[in-house]
């Protein structure tokens, strides 16, 4: 039933939380837009507790690998392999070879963000055999269900969190400031910022860190109307996605997202009459993001094809 | 490991040249690229790439391209590199066999869908991996490869010291980038004009949104953009000519120039000067000295600032484009030419832009050949003198002292 899977904001959260079913647990060298980075020893140690709370852990190897740090993604993995983890999310297929040496294919959950829009391409991966699929979040609501319904593989999606729309290896805003030649250049280094297109009111989320820099969306993409949906069609898991938001705000989207699922899975009349409950609770969440449907009934426009639109 | 070197008379030589591919975005510029010495061309068919929207290949076209191309030695690539939609599953089989009956030398695609069907459809064709996947380590190229995919080509983060690690660990094929626009992202993971415009980046229609005018804030509302006016993301255009020698000696099998939408002066020129560039490096690399020459030849086609990307490493801010408006004017193409009579001394061109009698041009053509002239008499197809040519694609006549071939493009030369 629906794999509620957080990404947490602290370790904090992850110690106190028992309200969802899986944590999103990763280092900072080797993963890509956490809202909090943890030490090998602290996800250690929160595996523990975890496993007492029949949560899951995975673990987010994500981060898009060059040549020279190879060695250092072999080396995790390995020590990942010790550990009893119930995932690696991987956005890098060199991840995927890697992490045959060490038996851990079974474990892989790809994520590459953008690149899985379509059930053919989730058959392969499923064909790979490794243990779930992220599909994008650019595509309609009718697109996941139709991917869901073929029952290829797990499968996860976003269910609520920022859209990273951007990702540049470039120091985008320091290089900014650099050619301001402002001598505090790297002062907003790993500091968020926001960016307002000339013609347009949206604040898009900027953030520079050690991966490069990222864009996010202003609004939380926001899934508690579709979750009876993401069941029926077989769906394995959401993603609620901490970053940008505190604990407390963190918690209360959580306990939102957990009450629905548990009246679902009580009496599915009841959480179709909540519906509108949910979203009210949602938005009284002090400071919490606004939030929208994403590209849900959003549909993108293909360029190709004999009768390419516009 | 193959050879990339070897001693011929006692110098020496490189003996594997790496391609020099270039882009075409229809016949007429195919033809331009190879003629102007480009040992392959990438196109995009009217499905499943990335260009559809500007494509002008029908099948017809492509196997016209494919036989003018086996004429001269060529090779011809299709992208088919969308990253598909649930929608678009549909008819690839069909288009596949088609490509492939052309006669194509191999498909560029990004989508494992595609893969996968080419694999099944048409288990000969040769599968390159798209940079939309922006490969970027030999683990993953290696991925591919087991997968059927005979060539990678590289994302544009890498410098060249990362090309080269990469290259002697890859079982692929190792394809580079080394001209043309740059996205700043990692390529295939832009979703600004999707989010922006609800055109799809990874389906053919990115808005460029990365060039836009941004204001930069402070999560305290404090603005940050105001001293320049504005924030921009986006990068300066790739320009690779200090790194060709490096990447020529790194034993990468294809050097890859972007533009299908540039004009077939953009290609002559630039494919002009890789080719003289490459084929400089290659007959002495001991003695090669890269001399302003092909800097000064590429500029008089380039109107965008170029940078070398992340060749040299982690980009700065001297490889980011703010929008100041730096936009050198390029040397105006005039006309191509058609045909010549050597006895009247009279070329046949195509007009391509304003020109007057009394004009200074240069005529340049294949093998890096130039020459000038004053242009002194102007006759229209009927021979009908003119004094100024301002009809687009008119055909005329001009007088030229001394021998141009079709194919021959005549510029003004550049005021200084
Ligand atoms: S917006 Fe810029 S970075 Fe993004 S896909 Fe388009 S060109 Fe590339």
């Amino acid at each position: 039933m629906l794999e509620l899977i957080v990404s947490p904001t602290s370790y904090n959260l992850v110690e106190n939380c028992d309200l969802c079913d899986a944590f999103i647990l990763g280092e900072e060298q080797y993963s890509l837009r956490l809202a909090h980075y943890f030490s090998f020893e602290e996800i250690v140690d929160l595996m523990n507790i975890c496993k007492n709370r029949k949560q899951k852990i995975y673990i987010a190897v994500n981060k898009i690998v060059h040549e020279d740090e190879l060695d250092k993604i072999d080396k995790y993995l390995s020590k990942l392999s010790g550990l009893d983890i119930d995932g690696i999310i991987f956005g890098d297929l060199g991840v995927y070879n890697l992490a045959r040496k060490y038996n851990l294919v079974n474990k892989l959950i790809y994520n590459p963000e953008t690149y899985v829009t379509n059930y053919e391409s989730v058959e392969f991966f499923a064909k790979k055999g490794i243990k779930k699929v992220s599909i994008a979040k650019e595509i309609t609501l009718d697109d996941v269900l139709l991917i869901g319904s073929k029952e290829l593989i797990d499968i996860d999606i976003l269910g609520h969190g920022a859209l990273n729309m951007f990702h540049s290896m470039r120091d985008l805003v320091t290089n900014y400031f650099k050619f301001l030649k402002d001598e505090n250049a790297n002062k907003y280094h790993n500091e968020q910022l926001y960016l307002i297109e000339e013609i347009r009111e949206e604040k898009y989320p900027i953030l520079e860190d050690q991966n490069g820099t990222h864009v996010f969306s202003e609004k939380d993409l926001c899934t508690i109307k579709y979750l009876d949906k993401f069941i029926e069609n077989h769906i394995y898991g959401i993603r609620i996605d901490g970053i940008f938001k505190s604990d407390e705000e963190l918690i209360n989207i959580i306990e939102i997202y957990r009450l629905a699922i548990n009246d679902y899975r009580l009496n599915k009349q009841l959480y179709i009459d909540k519906k509108a409950k949910y979203l009210e609770n949602l938005e009284n969440i002090e400071n919490i993001r606004p939030f929208y449907e994403g590209f849900l009934f959003k549909k993108t426009i293909y360029k190709g094809g004999e009768n390419g639109k516009n | 490991m193959e050879k990339i070197d070897g001693i011929i008379n006692n110098k020496r030589v490189i003996v594997k040249k790496p391609e020099l591919l270039a882009p075409a975005g229809d016949l007429e510029k195919l033809k331009i690229a190879i003629m102007y010495g480009a040992d392959a061309v990438f196109i995009g068919g009217k499905e499943f790439s990335l260009r559809a929207r500007a494509s002008n290949f029908s099948i017809n076209d492509i196997k016209e391209s494919v036989r003018f191309a086996k004429e001269h030695n060529a090779k011809v690539y299709v992208t088919t590199n969308i990253i598909a939609h649930n929608e678009n599953l549909f008819h690839l089989e069909a288009y596949l066999s088609d490509l492939y009956s052309c006669g194509v030398d191999a498909i560029i695609c990004a989508d494992p869908f595609i893969i996968e069907t080419a694999k099944r459809v048409v288990p000969n064709l040769e599968l390159h991996l798209s940079t939309q996947q922006s490969t970027t380590n030999s683990e993953a190229i290696n991925f591919w490869f087991d997968e059927g995919i005979k060539r990678v080509v590289l994302a544009r983060e890498l410098s060249v010291d990362e090309i080269k690690a990469i290259k002697s660990k890859a079982k692929a094929d190792i394809e580079v980038f080394i001209h043309g626009g740059m996205c700043v992202s990692y390529s295939g993971r832009c979703t600004l004009s999707n989010n922006m415009t609800d055109r799809d980046a990874n389906r053919g229609g990115c808005a460029h949104s990365c060039r836009w005018n941004y204001r930069l804030y402070a999560n305290d509302d404090e603005m940050l953009s105001d001293k320049l006016g504005y924030y921009n993301l986006s990068s300066k255009d790739l320009m690779a000519i200090p790194f060709i020698p490096d990447l020529i000696e790194s034993g990468v099998d294809s050097l890859k120039i972007e533009g299908r939408m540039k004009s077939i002066h953009y290609i002559s020129t630039v494919v002009g000067t890789y080719r003289k560039l490459i084929d400089d490096y290659c007959i002495d690399p001991d003695h090669f000295v890269l001399n302003n020459l092909y800097f000064d030849e590429i500029s008089k086609a380039e109107n965008r600032l170029t940078s070398v990307g992340a060749l040299a490493g982690k980009p700065t801010e001297n490889e980011q484009l703010y929008n100041v408006r730096t936009e050198k004017p390029t040397q105006e193409f005039i006309g191509i030419v058609k045909g010549y009579d050597e006895i009247k001394q009279i070329a046949t061109i195509e007009q391509r832009n304003y020109f007057t009698k009394g004009e200074k041009v240069e005529i340049y053509g294949p093998g890096f050949m130039k020459q000038f002239l004053t242009i002194s008499e102007i006759f229209d197809e009927e021979f009908n003198e003119i004094d100024v040519a301002r009809h687009p694609r008119q055909i005329l006549k001009i007088k030229i002292p001394f021998k141009v071939y079709p194919y021959d493009i005549i510029r003004k030369t550049r005021e200084l």
